[in-house]
């Protein structure tokens, strides 16, 4: 079709591709997502779209996977926008700010121009800090090829002269028209140098939202990059919405007497021709010894692994999964994959950091011969399509956990080992949580600090909807109590709930790293972190993923630090070498224990969750642990399936199973689908698809972008494939319910197993060795899910003796001295590693210290820290109460140089003059100075005035405590005070909320109905000694809680 | 209003927020001892309805901490140390006494509340433990600050009250939320503000030579400008009632009143010297006059104050004397060699055309009036849209030519649909 | 004896008396900002210690006729008064813009709620009686003066040598005799109607007023205002 110049009315449709679009990416200056900008653009019927965000590339790969989401389950009504899907381009650029305010746009014409826009992203984001650049002119005189330069104004003349110069006919001046007194002036003056100059003009609609509606967002947003409120922003908010993607028919009218222009943004669309699909991925050659290349080389660890492994040598199973395995790896090229972590997990071993492989790798037998994982294939049924599949083509994902305290050095090992062009950090980008959100709309608002606080308060844990939900009355009285309107009121939830997720800054992923040949920075920009010489990769997880780029995960795991110092306790202090491999399987004491649900402190196991299971579901041997640890998840608890396990597993009900098929699949879990594997395995054998698709299916149900089109599609495809296999439909329906419930929560076989190893090792350690294991926990704080008062608490009550803090003998960490275990200084809030190191290092050179000024004069302490000593009661060696020693440290010289250091006034008698300690207040001092207090428990000291006061006689004590109830028949009315230990509310639990309480005897839990818990709500908030009460709930096997039914706090 | 308590003693201090020292030792005996001070002192708070709690003691910081803790308690004679014991320890940052800790330099509010926790750690309650405390360890702990405390606790921190003069003017305004009509309810409500008046001219020993009211109506803004001469100067509240009421007889109220401000001209008792140099006029001095004239015949005067605003009718305004512009620009942060701009959006609304007079309130345009215009472009010039988080406004500026040749500013309001005129060029 | 001798005679006679034109002192006056009517002036601009008076419908501009020679004053640190109307209120953004510094601190603007005549004289009055100021504004709106206050006014200016120029919306206001110059500002035209010492009435392309005023406005199509198309959707 021809265009005919001028008459543009005639027109059917005017070729048009936005050439700045701006996503939220550009951190406060954009109020629409990558996705939102990449639909409208193309509802509005758009030849493509440019997503420039500022100073980086953050959005590309998200609007990449919008504009091109080519999935194998599009439900044909999805085949209209597919099919325009192919049309609409997606163009890749950056907009770059300059000092004087102007700033140039860079769109790559190829894979060249991307990479050097990359590079030149780099060196402009790399030296300086988060939200800052180094752009000027000057960088561009290297990176000018193969990259199209649009010139935003305010123009000035040399700059024009110099871009000219760079970028010849590749330049472009971008003009817009928002009905604004300043774009008639630039468009004025893009005119005069158009006609004078013979410049190039591109019309644009420099786009900050994809709609209008978005604009009092982004004024929000201005709002809080400037830190002022709506009423002061005055003239730094926009002055109208017109900054947004407009319909063809209104561009037209609004450039009829320029229609060329549009036609333009054609032209230079199509001078580009550049997807991200093209970034062709090469892992990085690994280091071979010389006469191998890497398959030879990987063949040989496999080989030398296997015997290791199975010293007689490997079932013939075994042996073909591996030569099976080996020949995929080849096809695939990833031997250099798996020998770079080979490598990896050789530096850790001999730096003896204890690790361990888990995920999808724990279905590689390659990875158990090559010892980066510990699952023996032989214990749980591998299934390797789960780890590398012909059809997926993606690289293999494998996550290796070290001890949290030496992942450092692990890092920096990978660090030295590629060169920091050549291996970063993948981000994850921080987005704006429900509270964030709420206090920067509200600072907005102009509602002050004061009442924000209130109305974050009044949020409490659920969120938004908690002051949606609000009924009228109690909403007029909040807000008058509040102190705003009720228009605001609205404006807060509706601007509150636009702003959320959308994302403040970049932040380091906890373990992710990108590994390349050729340099880094050529196919993705990299940044600073805010961590020291630690750089990050534009990229976050997902994006990776979707291009297809391989990435190793380095986690840290806590329960890893524990265990490594337990062995090494064991080995000094009671000379036995235990290690992860030498634990005597299948220990009946461990068992024992674990069957009584006796697992504070135990990895995985310890939840309050777990801890009612555990009587129920009797492990006896690793698989149950493995199952133990995979079923209290939310997916099998919301698809039903944990109760019907219990049953079947005790004999209680008969086990059938849907169809004769899924008899080999589940028949180890009686039936009962619980692991991922066991979900992908129905769906390729009875609904009949490959593999690969099953992969898919599972990466699909559990990534967190789910779009709606996709999931019918998806439901389709099911429910067709078991029907063709002979299911009837009622049971298909259950079938697919189970497996929707089931996709982002369910747990992977391999990654349990894993799992499963940790929590039976530290159950043997704290059946066997309780006083290791405790203070093995102790010194990895912080980890686990009770604080370090409870697994004191725990410990003491299973017989454990601890020893205070002392100044003479403690460490930094805790130790054992004799049976003991003695409180180490790492317990004090407050004080500084250093000056504790000191201290121990002067000890062990001079000996004890002799007296208080002995002391004072060889640590050099500042006096806030002695005081911190001083209040931790560890000065009692010297004879002084730890108020005397306040009031004698506080009034001691502490100047170096004058002749009285050290001497507090000869005539002090302030000490006698201070009143005695009571229990309760030095119960008070230990608590606030270490958390918790050896001597006595708060509950201990306040049950005898509770016992002394008459109460009403139906709920009085009656001198019942965690244990006592344990004999109490089901139904009995009881009263108990306990300090709170654990708070929780799943998602999975229709509003009930379980507490752990605690009191000198043990734990014991209790369980609010959503009433009670609505109507003691703030209570609960507000204060730690609860008195509850309620009847009793026991359960046949030995369970005990308390069903709560009024709390009031212990004290007024 | 302190000035009213100058009637028990010349020797007065007024401390903000809103503390009264006065020095009664030479005047207790004039008023018959302490007690019936103390009770004159609360019948006069109570006159003016201030809510006071008073206190009487041989220091002024002792007085204070019992005013608050003990209200109208009178400490024995030299007995303060005693009558400060049993007070809790919170009492310590209450001993200001004239000067409030802030102000000193070597005493921060933050010591005093360090100590006060220091105490509470080791244990200590009450004032009457410290005191046992020597106060050579208080020097030694506190330094200073110790020391000046230790005198406080023990009563023995001298500080003088000094004489009080006055200068605030005797001017005060009455508003009422229901405009009033009724002349009894107008006098009854100025009376009382009267007394507060009266009795200030009384501590400071003046007569009232002249009365002078200005009542705002309600409607039109019509405004009425009484002066009472009492025939002498006078301090007796019921001549001046009467004259006012005599007064008000001769106006009119169909319009009722909204607001009334009065104001007293004081004569010394004795007659004042005049300083007869007159300084040479600056041009300042001769605008000011020229306002304050302007400003008694209510002409509004002043200087063009420039704001960063959206709309173009709050962009500027008329203030008193003149204050600086700088306008708003995109902020530039420099960190090394690297920088971070937040831009200002609507930073170039200052550069667009504006109209050289502009109507206070856009005049709407009938449509016979809009066909006579001739648009200069079917593109309005400027979309302005404002406030969304009040009354949100959506406006489209266009420029017209009229029939006669005038160049007007006309915009169309969005959200009612209609055309406005808003200025001339 | 011909013509020219006789000239050259009388040319010979007063050599010592004859001065050339560049050599006349010019009375002292403001610039008006447009230098073609300052060319026109004997005085160049609005005659110090006189009254002149400009006078046609607001919208054509003779508030920005006067306004043209504020930026000059203010520039040279002088100061100048403007009295506005009682339904208009002065715009200073174009004056911001022309003002290098951007200062108007020397600008005074009083604003009379009232519409009597002698108010406005009594604020006139005080206004020259100050004897600060180069240049005063009057708008008068509609009202118009008696030739005995017209005199008073004469006076004062004259005794304060200060430039008064009123400025009124009437379409036949009173011409006193006592005004030096009289400017009449017409849809397309600008007469001068009365310059001392001038042949009058002169008159100027009122184009060439706007010549320095929004350039960007010739490029633009004059349309007629057409309906608008789409509803536009603000915050629906």
């Amino acid at each position: 079709m021809d265009i005919i110049k001028g008459s543009v009315l005639d027109y059917p449709e005017t070729p048009y591709v936005e050439l700045l679009g701006r996503s939220y990416f550009s951190f406060l200056q954009g109020a629409s997502s990558p996705e939102e900008m990449v639909l409208q653009a193309q509802e509005l019927g758009y030849r493509g779209l440019a997503l420039c965000d500022l100073n980086g590339l953050y959005g590309v790969v998200r609007a990449h996977r919008q504009a091109h989401h080519n999935s194998s389950f599009t439900s044909p009504s999805d085949f209209a926008s597919s099919a325009q899907a192919k049309s609409f381009q997606l163009i890749v650029g950056s907009e770059l700010k300059l000092k004087d305010g102007g700033s140039v746009a860079l769109l790559p014409m190829n894979r060249e121009g991307y990479t050097r826009l990359c590079q030149l992203i780099t060196q402009v984001q790399r030296p300086s800090q988060k939200g800052f650049s180094l752009f000027h002119l000057e960088l561009l005189a290297q990176h000018s090829d193969d990259l199209i330069a649009l010139a935003l104004p305010p123009w000035n003349m040399d700059e024009l002269k110099f871009l000219h110069q760079q970028f010849h006919d590749r330049l472009y001046l971008a003009l817009w028209r928002d009905l604004s007194w300043q774009s008639r002036q630039f468009e004025h003056q893009a005119f005069e140098l158009e006609r004078h100059l013979g410049l190039q003009l591109v019309a644009t609609q420099r786009p900050f939202m994809h709609e209008a509606q978005r604009k009092p967002l982004f004024d929000v947003l201005t709002c809080s990059l400037h830190r002022v409120s709506l009423a002061e922003a005055k003239t730094r908010l926009l002055h109208n919405s017109e900054r947004h993607l407009k319909p063809l028919r209104q561009l037209k009218q609004l450039w009829q007497d320029r229609p060329d222009l549009l036609e333009r943004t054609l032209e230079i669309a199509q001078r580009i021709c550049f997807s991200l699909d093209e970034l062709k991925y090469q892992y990085p050659k690994a280091a071979v010894p010389p006469g191998f290349n890497s398959s030879s080389y990987l063949r040989d660890l496999v080989r030398r692994g296997t015997l290791w492994r199975f010293p007689q040598g490997p079932t013939a199973a075994v042996q073909s999964l591996i030569d099976k395995e080996m020949a995929l790896i080849e096809e695939l090229q990833y031997e250099d994959y798996f020998i770079t972590l080979w490598d990896i997990c050789q530096f850790a071993r001999k730096q003896s950091i204890l690790f361990q492989g888990r995920g999808s790798a724990a279905n590689s037998v390659v990875c158990y011969v090559l010892g980066l994982t510990a699952v023996n294939p032989e214990q749980i049924d591998l299934l390797f399509e789960r780890f590398i599949s012909r059809e997926r083509g993606e690289p293999p994902d494998i996550d290796i956990d070290f001890e949290s305290d030496r992942r450092e050095e692990v890092l920096q090992y990978v660090y030295k080992k590629y060169g920091a062009d050549h291996a970063a950090m993948v981000c994850t980008v921080i987005c704006f949580r429900t509270k964030m959100a709420l206090r920067e709309v509200a600072l907005a608002l102009g509602i002050d600090l004061k009442s924000v606080g209130k109305i974050v308060q009044s949020m409490g844990k659920e969120g938004l909807s908690a002051l949606v939900q609000m009924n009228e009355s109690n909403l007029q009285l909040s807000l008058s109590n509040w102190g705003i309107t009720q228009t605001q009121f609205q404006l807060l939830i509706d601007l509150t709930r636009q702003m959320y997720g959308f994302p403040r800054h970049l932040g380091i992923h906890t373990g992710g790293f990108v590994i390349t040949q050729r340099p880094l920075s050529e196919c993705v920009p990299v940044e600073k972190s805010s961590m020291v010489d630690r750089y990050v990769v534009q990229w976050n997880k997902d994006d990776l993923e979707s291009l297809k780029m391989m990435k190793i995960d380095l986690l840290g795991l806590g329960m890893l630090s524990a265990l490594n110092k337990s062995f090494a306790l064991l080995k000094e202090k009671r000379n036995c070498s235990l290690s992860l491999a030498t634990i005597p399987p299948d220990d009946s004491k461990t068992y024992k224990m674990i069957q009584q649900a006796q697992t504070v402190g135990v990895f995985q196991i310890e939840s309050r969750a777990q801890m009612s299971l555990l009587p129920r579901l009797l492990p006896k041997c690793f698989y149950d642990l493995v199952v133990e640890v995979a079923i209290v998840r939310p997916g099998p608890i919301q698809g039903g399936m944990v109760h019907p396990y219990i049953r079947r597993r005790h004999g209680l009900e008969p086990v059938h199973y849907a169809h004769p098929d899924l008899k080999p699949i589940l028949s180890k879990t009686y039936g009962v689908p619980i692991f991922q594997e066991q979900i992908m395995q129905i769906a390729s054998t009875v609904c009949g698809f490959t593999p690969g698709e099953a992969d898919e299916l599972r990466r699909l149900m559990s990534s967190s972008w789910k779009d709606a089109s996709l999931m019918q599609g998806l439901r389709q495809r099911l429910i067709n494939g078991m029907l063709q296999h002979g299911i009837q439909m009622e049971f298909a329906e259950q079938v697919y319910k189970t497996i929707v419930g089931f996709s982002s929560y369910g747990f992977p076989e391999s990654h349990a197993a894993s799992f499963a190893l940790l929590t039976y090792a530290s159950s043997y350690l704290k059946a066997h060795h309780p006083d290791v294991f405790v203070c093995a926990l102790l010194n990895s704080q912080p980890m686990g899910f009770y604080s370090p008062r409870v697994l004191i608490a725990e410990a003491q009550r299973s017989g454990v003796p601890f020893l205070p803090l002392d100044v003479q003998h403690s460490d930094y960490d805790y130790a054992l001295e004799g049976p003991a275990v003695r409180v180490g200084f790492r317990a004090i809030y407050g004080l500084n590693k250093k000056f504790i190191q000191q201290l121990i290092a002067n000890r062990q050179r001079h000996g004890p210290f002799s007296s208080l000024e002995n002391l004072v004069e060889r640590i050099h302490w500042p006096k806030s820290a002695l005081m911190h000593l001083a209040s931790s009661g560890a000065l009692a060696c010297f004879g002084l109460s730890p108020r005397a020693a306040l009031w004698k440290i506080r009034s001691m010289n502490l100047e170096r140089e004058s002749f009285f250091y050290t001497q507090s006034p000869v005539y002090e008698q302030g000490p006698d003059l201070l009143p005695q300690e009571s229990e309760w207040e030095s119960m008070h001092r230990e608590y606030r100075a270490q958390g918790y207090s050896l001597s006595s428990h708060p509950i201990q000291i306040l049950r005898p005035h509770f016992q002394s006061t008459k109460g009403s006689a139906r709920h009085s004590l009656q001198g019942h405590n965690s244990l006592s109830i344990k004999k109490l028949r089901s139904g009995q009315p009881v009263t108990l005070i306990g300090l709170l230990a654990s708070y929780q509310k799943p998602p999975t639990a229709k509003g009930f909320v379980f507490l752990t309480l605690e009191d000198e005897f043990g734990l014991f839990n209790v369980v609010l109905n959503p009433q009670i818990h609505l109507r003691f709500r703030q209570t609960l908030n507000a204060n730690p000694l609860l008195k509850i009460s309620g009847c009793i709930e026991s359960h046949s096997s030995g369970l005990t809680h308390l069903k709560a039914k009024e709390v009031s706090p212990l004290l007024p | 209003m302190a000035e009213a308590f100058l009637q028990l003693s010349p020797q007065l201090q007024y401390r903000d927020p809103g503390f009264i020292f006065v020095d009664i030792s030479s005047t207790t005996r004039l008023f018959g001892g302490e007690v019936s001070i103390l009770k004159r002192a609360r019948d006069l708070s109570q006159s003016l309805q201030l809510e006071t709690s008073l206190a009487i003691a041989d220091h002024p910081s002792t007085a204070q901490t019992l005013s608050v803790y003990q209200p109208s308690y009178i400490s024995p004679p030299n007995r303060d140390s005693e009558t400060l014991k049993p007070l809790p320890l919170a009492a310590l940052n209450h001993l200001e006494g004239l000067i409030s800790w802030s102000s000193t330099a070597e005493v921060q509010d933050a010591d005093i509340r360090e100590i006060v926790s220091f105490f509470n750690l080791v244990g200590l309650r009450q004032v009457g433990d410290v005191q046992k405390i020597p106060r050579e360890s208080w020097h030694q702990q506190w330094g200073k600050t110790g020391e000046m405390l230790w005198r406080k606790i023990h009563g023995q921190d001298q500080q003088l009250i000094s004489p009080y003069l006055p200068q605030e003017t005797l001017l005060d305004s009455l508003h009422f939320d229901f405009s009033v009509s009724l002349r009894s309810f107008l006098l009854h409500s100025l009376e009382k503000r009267l007394q507060i008046l009266l009795a200030r001219l009384q501590g400071r020993g003046q007569l009232a030579q002249k009365l002078r009211l200005h009542l705002h109506c309600e409607y039109s803004q019509q405004q009425h400008f009484l002066e009472v001469h009492p025939a002498l100067p006078t301090r007796d509240s019921e001549v001046l009632m009467k004259l006012l009421e005599h007064k008000l007889a001769s106006i009119e109220t169909s319009n009722p009143i909204q607001q009334v401000e009065f104001e007293i001209l004081p004569v010394a008792e004795r007659v004042e010297q005049l300083d007869f140099w007159q300084p040479r006029i600056k041009d300042q001095d001769r605008i000011k006059d020229l306002q304050g004239l302007l400003r008694q015949a209510e002409i509004n005067s002043g200087f063009v104050q420039l704001k960063d605003e959206i709309l173009p009718e709050e962009s500027w305004q008329l203030s008193f004397d003149f204050m600086d512009y700088e306008p708003l620009e995109d902020q530039v942060h420099i960190d090394g060699q690297s920088f971070q701009i937040k831009p200002v959006h609507s930073q170039h609304l200052r550069s667009a055309p504006r109209p050289s007079l502009l109507l206070p309130t856009p005049k709407a345009l009938s449509s016979k009036e809009l066909r006579q215009l001739e648009f200069l472009s079917a593109q309005p010039t400027e979309r302005l849209e404002e406030s969304w988080w009040e009354i949100s406004r959506g406006r489209d500026y266009y420029l017209a030519l009229s029939s006669k040749g005038e160049c007007l500013w006309i915009y169309h309001d969005r959200i009612e649909d209609r055309y406005y005129l808003h200025g001339y060029y | 004896m011909s013509k020219a001798e006789q000239i050259s005679q009388l040319r010979n006679r007063l050599a010592g008396q004859l001065i050339s034109c560049d050599h006349i002192k010019r009375p002292h006056a403001i610039s008006t900002g447009w230098p073609e009517l300052d060319r026109f002036f004997l005085w160049p601009g609005w005659p110090k210690g006189e009254i002149s008076l400009i006078y046609g419908p607001e919208g054509l501009g003779p508030t920005r006729l006067w306004m043209k020679c504020l930026p000059q004053i203010i520039g040279q640190q002088l100061w100048a008064a403007w009295l506005s109307p009682k339904n208009l209120r002065l715009c200073p953004w174009d004056l911001f813009q022309q003002t290098q510094s951007g200062n108007l601190s020397r600008l005074f603007i009083v604003e009379t709620p009232s519409d009597q005549i002698k108010d406005w004289l009594w604020v006139t009055t005080e206004l020259l009686s100050v004897s600060l100021f180069e240049i005063i504004g009057c708008h008068w709106d509609q009202l118009s003066p008696k030739p005995a206050q017209i005199h008073k006014l004469k006076r004062l200016a004259e005794r304060y040598q200060c430039a008064l120029v009123i400025l009124t919306q009437q379409e036949k206001p009173f011409k006193s005799p006592l005004y030096a110059a009289i400017v009449q500002v017409g849809k397309n035209s600008i007469c001068i109607e009365r310059a001392q010492h001038r042949p009058t009435p002169h008159f100027f392309q009122r184009r060439l007023f706007y010549a320095d005023f929004m350039p960007q406005f010739k490029s633009l199509p004059t349309a007629a205002l057409n309906d608008q198309e789409d509803k536009p959707v603000l915050f629906g």
